[in-house]
């Protein structure tokens, strides 16, 4: 189903009917995107199910799909983005670059990766 | 790790710089053998990801301690294929021994965050998960210790993994995923795909089942794999070439400090290759800058 499958910015909501939580966690991933998902439920097996298993960058459960806070990493999966966040620590992960640094203050050669069995 | 089904395509590892010795017969993967390796590593992901990391973190304890008794083994294995000195190769093999004994610690922490939220009743955090099958290609310098930077970290955080080691090295990196299966790590969670790049790797970076890719080669390789994997969505991780530089400063040189810039540049040399790709360590120093007048110390002999 086209409109299932293709983001529609639009007021357009594809209803689906499923037989089983399963099927229904089979639908929501069986696309190429994966920003936001969410679940309705007062079994919190299901919805503890629902936060591993669907393929999404966000997962709300008994809050609608919107509603991301700055404090957490914001993206995606699969075709919705490359694995980077914006927010949170993702967004300082993404715009700082590490530098690692090491002193050696020995005054005299030592060998790193160099094994002699010293 | 899947033994290949079709062993068709052999190549033939052979000791350099005489080639009259053999190493060992690998398979020329090309992309059929990829997709063999891809669909066993999804196969495997559905349960390896819901193995408790503590769990998963406990094959990387035992795979510390199988390598570390097969130290001196690898070592002269990896020196017979490659030609490093074996102080180098002994080096190389802990190496992978220290990251198993660290990324299996992370089987205990890989913390996420919990936050408040900014409504009522509402409770908020991050967690990590894996990625899926993560596809790995491997240069030939550091023919342990690449491939198990690579590995394990992905291991532990739960993702299955294709990897393919430089056509150069593929022994070393049979020997290391040897550890993880003796370590008990579950079949199809690590699979092998030997050969060259465009037959082997190119598939891999390109393949829709794998999810993220992590490389480590050439800038001019990086650069094609960094398209491909763009064009795919695929997070990657390219480390790619570069150049080291030693900058002296003017006054107080240790008096060791010659000494200790050469041994930048020139240790992990390849004598036995023609044409030497002389010092091929990623970080080996080939630059230096120093005041003008300043010479340096005499050559010890060693």
């Amino acid at each position: 189903m086209r409109i299932a499958q293709e983001e529609v910015f639009g007021p357009v909501v594809s209803l689906i009917t499923c037989e089983s939580f399963d099927e229904a966690l089979e639908i929501a991933n069986g696309i190429p995107y994966g920003l936001s998902t969410a679940l309705y439920s007062r079994d919190v097996n299901k919805a503890f199910r629902a936060i591993r298993d669907l393929e999404a960058g966000i997962t709300y459960i008994n809050a609608p799909t919107i509603g991301a806070e700055v404090h957490l990493p914001f993206g995606g999966v699969k075709q919705t983005g490359n694995g980077h966040r914006e927010g949170g620590t993702g967004a300082l992960d993404f715009y700082t670059t590490w530098k690692s640094a090491y002193i050696d203050y020995s005054d005299k050669l030592q060998r790193a990766q160099i094994d002699l069995g010293e | 790790m899947d033994r290949f089904p079709h062993m068709a395509r052999p190549f033939r590892m052979s000791i350099p710089p005489t080639r009259t010795t053999l190493i060992g017969e690998f398979q020329s993967s090309g992309a059929d053998d990829v997709s063999d390796a891809v669909s066993a590593a999804a196969e495997a992901w559905k349960t390896w990801r819901l193995t408790p990391a503590p769990k998963r973190a406990e094959i990387l304890y035992r795979t510390g301690e199988i390598l570390s008794q097969r130290k001196e083994q690898h070592a002269q294995e990896m020196t017979r294929e490659m030609g490093k000195v074996l102080s180098e190769t002994r080096g190389d093999v802990q190496e992978a021994i220290d990251t198993a004994y660290y990324m299996a610690g992370e089987g205990r922490r890989l913390f996420g965050q919990t936050t408040p939220s900014e409504l009522k009743s509402k409770f908020a955090m991050s967690i990590r998960m894996p990625v899926g099958v993560v596809g790995m290609i491997a240069p030939w310098n550091f023919p342990m210790a690449i491939p198990s930077w690579k590995l394990f970290p992905a291991l532990v955080c739960g993702n299955t993994c294709v990897i393919k080691p430089a056509e150069d090295t593929p022994l070393s990196t049979f020997n290391l995923v040897q550890a993880l299966i003796d370590a008990g790590l579950p079949p199809g969670v690590v699979n092998i795909v030997t050969g060259y790049g465009p037959d082997a790797g190119a598939p891999i970076v390109s393949h829709p089942g794998i999810r993220a890719i992590s490389f480590t080669g050439s800038s001019e390789v990086g650069r094609i794999v960094g398209q491909t994997a763009a064009a795919n969505f695929k997070p990657l991780l390219a480390r790619d070439g570069r150049q080291e530089r030693h900058d002296r400063p003017r006054r107080r040189q240790p008096r060791s400090c010659p000494r200790r810039s050469r041994l930048g540049s020139l240790r992990h040399h390849r004598p036995a290759l023609q044409p030497p790709p002389a010092a091929s360590s990623c970080t080996r120093r080939s630059r230096q800058s120093s005041p003008r007048g300043w010479s340096p110390a005499p050559t010890p002999s060693r």
